[in-house]
């Protein structure tokens, strides 16, 4: 994917509107040009999936504490649907219980990040977060 | 054990037998059927009607094992009993001791043939005494001598240890009963308990366990009432305040033929106390004549009948008035003692055995049984009744797995081939194991199970099971566990849902300041610089309580590891604070192998060392030096440094939680480290302590971790090895 190609998807699904908004300013910062869409929780990104006309996203950041539907439930659900299997996920939370690593890398997470405490170190993560998955991997095509 | 019981009670019924066999003697008074009849006279102690049904099946059982005998009970009343005897027509008498000096002393009679064993709550006890009650709080009455003119409840003043036993003691204190005192003769001893606890009499006089009774049912509170004399006598379950006399006698009437009265005694020795006409009469059992003189003692010293005739009697007195009848009482006495010895030759060592084994069964809070090579309970004691809630017949005879052992803890069949009681009779192993009998109410009963084999030939092969009730220990190991999760999601909770917030304070504060730029006031900016600093500072604290209640549930298992190794991984950890505080890290002597879990003994190196690098008085190099020695039972490790050492005052505050000594400019931390230390050092079963002789002079942290006597994992190294320098 090359810089031209300007509509990387990303579905942020996060339940703290204060931490959405610190991706947000993060991947403003990093000036790419990413369609960043936000919701809430687990259940809401699945309705987003199957939405008809939704943009399938390239890549899911994933909270893991989330009410309704928590992220290793949404891992549960997508990793299991072969329609959306196929989609990264990066787990992006503040718990760094070894269970919870476990389990996320066992039903199918791509990376597991704690959120940096400090803003700037935050910041750093989701420039390379973004540099990471937009630039240097290739992802698979989107369907037709 | 269980060839022991097997080979006894073998024994016992042929020995009867034989016994039986070689004394088929001449009637003593011929009965209607031909049937020679035994005329059993009992003391109405309990009443005539509680009396005879306390005796019933004791004279059902002489019956049994005397068949050519018939033997005829006959309850009667003190005077009753005075009268047959004097006319003869009784063979055979059991009362109290005193009852039996007083008839002695009006007719000669045979020798005691036989002592009762009485079972008081299921301990064997063939004497008996006295207790002085009063109220604790009589502050007034701590001595027998304390007695004189009081108002003394006693169930009657024939009973021994309800009263003839304490007068005897109030006497030698020259209080003379019942002239210097008001004796009120109550009926009971229950009665005369509650007469001190209700005010209405100052003492109670009451036999031996009554008051152990009164204390284990409830009915007063321990340490309410109190013993006055109370005399030590090892080995004596109760409380007494008096010496003991010997349990009712049985004795013969002089008519009745010598061998019908060796015969009698035989059967009385060899009732059993788990005999149903031992149980139904409560008693444990016959055992060989004990010593009445005491009786006999008491009731002259305290002139009471036969010898509250002559006032002045003395022995020889007594000699003079009953010498003919006291030399035939000795005759007599010597043909039954000398009978008895014969039986106890024959009986004694076994029967001390089993009796030995018996009381030591029935004493055990463990549950006991035997099985046979089938596996076919041969014994089982008294607590494992209790706990399955079997009967005995229920039990010996049958098959124990399928009895109370048919189901694994889940429900499912246990089939029977891989019951360890099973295997252990088929391998000869001993075995212990944790299971789940069944209760015959279909409760299930977690034990611990140790299986014995009996090595043998015949019946005498098997094993023996002794089990526990773990239930107790399964629910506080439940609890734990429960409490533990508690634990591990609170810390989750801390970790998680307390650092979301502060991470928010914290981003947007540095987001609030980058976007002020230079522009700001400078005092605010400083102001955010606090906000951050104590966010910051919270956050850490947060991640260290984690850390702290994660010590146990995140560690690696324990294993044999070699302890050098831990602290030499530590210092490797270390190395970047090590070398950057220029320090010197020195291991002494040879180290050991210990149980542990690894990454909590580096992280516990690690710590101490750690702070004997951190807390370095200004302008010395620190030197930490490591070394381990045995103590009892453990080693024990010490890390020494010549940093800043700590005010002996501070010591109880060290090693817990958030807890620091020092302000925080000059070192920085938590305060959480050694309180983890400490976690780390109890959860492998040691202890840490410190030493300093205060600030600016150094100090050793030592702890201990068990010795498991497991071989050195390294071989012995060079005294003094130099492990990291600046």
């Amino acid at each position: 994917m090359s810089p031209d190609q300007p509509h990387f998807t990303i579905l942020l699904v996060e339940d703290e509107p204060a931490d959405a908004e610190l991706v947000r300013i993060a991947f403003r910062e990093a000036r790419l040009l990413v369609d960043l869409h936000h919701v809430a929780d687990g259940v809401e990104a699945l309705e987003f999936l199957r939405r008809a006309g939704a943009p399938r996203p390239d890549l899911i950041l994933l909270d893991l504490n989330m009410p309704r539907m928590s992220g290793l439930e949404f891992l549960d659900a997508i990793k299991g649907d072969p329609m959306t299997a196929g989609i990264p996920v990066v787990v992006l939370t503040t718990s760094d219980f070894d269970q919870d690593v476990h389990r996320a890398y066992a039903k199918g997470a791509s990376s597991y990040i704690v959120k940096p405490v400090d803003v700037e170190q935050f910041i750093a993560a989701m420039k390379m977060i973004e540099q990471y998955w937009v630039t240097i991997v290739t992802l698979p095509r989107k369907g037709p | 054990m269980g060839s022991v019981v097997a080979a006894l009670s073998r024994w016992f019924p042929a020995s009867c037998a034989l016994l039986l066999a070689v004394c088929l003697l001449p009637a003593v008074a011929r009965a209607g059927n031909g049937a020679a009849e035994l005329r059993f006279g009992v003391f109405a102690y309990l009443g005539e009607e509680r009396t005879r049904a306390k005796y019933r099946p004791l004279a059902d059982y002489l019956n049994d094992a005397l068949p050519d005998l018939r033997v005829r009970l006959e309850v009667l009343p003190l005077d009753g009993i005075h009268e047959r005897i004097a006319d003869g027509s009784l063979d055979i008498v059991t009362t109290n001791p005193n009852h039996f000096i007083v008839s002695r002393g009006r007719q000669p009679l045979t020798g005691v043939i036989a002592t009762l064993v009485e079972s008081y709550d299921g301990r064997a006890l063939d004497r008996l005494g006295g207790a002085i009650l009063v109220e604790d709080r009589r502050t007034d009455l701590t001595r027998p001598a304390d007695l004189r003119g009081r108002i003394i409840a006693a169930p009657s003043t024939e009973h021994i240890g309800g009263y003839r036993a304490q007068a005897l003691e109030l006497l030698e204190a020259g209080v003379r009963l019942p002239a210097d005192a008001t004796v009120v003769e109550v009926g009971q001893h229950d009665t005369a308990v509650q007469a001190v606890l209700d005010g209405r009499a100052d003492a109670a006089f009451v036999r031996n366990g009554v008051l152990e009774h009164w204390e284990r049912s409830g009915k007063v509170a321990p340490g309410r009432l109190r013993l006055i004399n109370e005399r030590a006598v090892p080995g004596f379950p109760h409380r007494v305040s008096t010496r003991l006399y010997p349990e009712w006698p049985v004795f013969a009437l002089p008519h009745v033929n010598e061998r019908v009265v060796r015969r009698v005694a035989a059967a009385l020795f060899a009732l059993e106390p788990d005999h149903p006409a031992a149980v139904a009469a409560g008693i444990h059992g016959y055992t060989i004549p004990a010593d009445y003189l005491p009786v006999e003692e008491l009731a002259r010293t305290l002139r009471l009948p036969p010898f509250d005739r002559a006032p002045d009697v003395t022995r020889a007195d007594l000699w003079r008035h009953w010498g003919t009848v006291l030399s035939a009482l000795a005759a007599a006495g010597l043909v039954a003692a000398g009978s008895a010895a014969v039986l106890m030759v024959a009986l004694g060592r076994e029967r001390a055995a089993r009796h030995r084994f018996q009381t030591l069964l029935s004493s055990l809070g463990e549950g006991v049984y035997g099985v046979d090579r089938q596996g076919l309970c041969t014994f089982i004691n008294p607590a494992a009744l209790r706990m399955l809630g079997f009967t005995r017949d229920e039990v010996v005879g049958h098959d124990q797995h399928a009895l109370f052992h048919h189901r694994r803890p889940d429900g499912s069949p246990y089939p029977h081939g891989e019951c360890p009681v099973r295997r252990t009779l088929e391998d000869g192993a001993s075995r212990e194991t944790e299971e789940v009998f069944w209760r015959k109410s279909g409760e299930p009963l977690p034990i611990r199970l140790k299986v014995e084999p009996v090595h043998g030939v015949g019946a005498d092969a098997g094993a023996v099971v002794t089990f526990a009730d773990i239930s107790e220990l399964k629910a506080a190991v439940d609890d734990l566990a429960r409490s533990n999760a508690d634990l591990e999601q609170f810390a989750y909770v801390v970790s998680h849902d307390l650092r979301q917030p502060l991470r928010m304070v914290s981003s947007y504060t540095q987001l609030l300041a980058r976007s002020l730029g230079d522009s700001g006031d400078t005092s605010v900016r400083e102001f955010m610089g606090f906000i951050r600093d104590g966010a910051r500072r919270m956050d850490q604290m947060l991640v260290s309580l984690l850390e702290y209640s994660r010590v146990g549930r995140g560690g690696e298992p324990m294993e044999d590891l070699d302890s050098r190794a831990l602290a030499d991984e530590a210092i490797r950890f270390l190395s970047p604070a090590i070398a950057e505080a220029g320090a010197r890290v020195t291991i002494e002597g040879d180290w050991p192998t210990v149980r542990a879990s690894r990454n909590e003994a580096v992280r516990l190196f690690q710590n101490l060392i750690g702070n004997a690098v951190k807390y370095r008085a200004p302008g010395f190099p620190p030197v930490v030096d490591l070394s381990v020695r045995p103590v009892a039972g453990a080693w024990e490790f010490t890390v020494r440094d010549n940093g800043i050492g700590i005010d002996p005052a501070q010591f109880g505050r060290l090693f817990k939680v958030f807890q620091r000594l020092h302000v925080r400019d000059a070192y920085e931390g938590t305060g959480i480290g050694l309180a983890i230390c400490r976690r780390i050092v109890e959860r492998h079963g040691g202890t840490i302590t410190v030493e300093s002789e205060g600030a600016g002079r150094g100090s050793a942290f030592r702890f201990t971790l068990p010795d498991t006597g497991a071989a050195p994992a390294a071989a012995p190294r060079s005294a003094s090895c130099q492990e990291s320098r600046p």
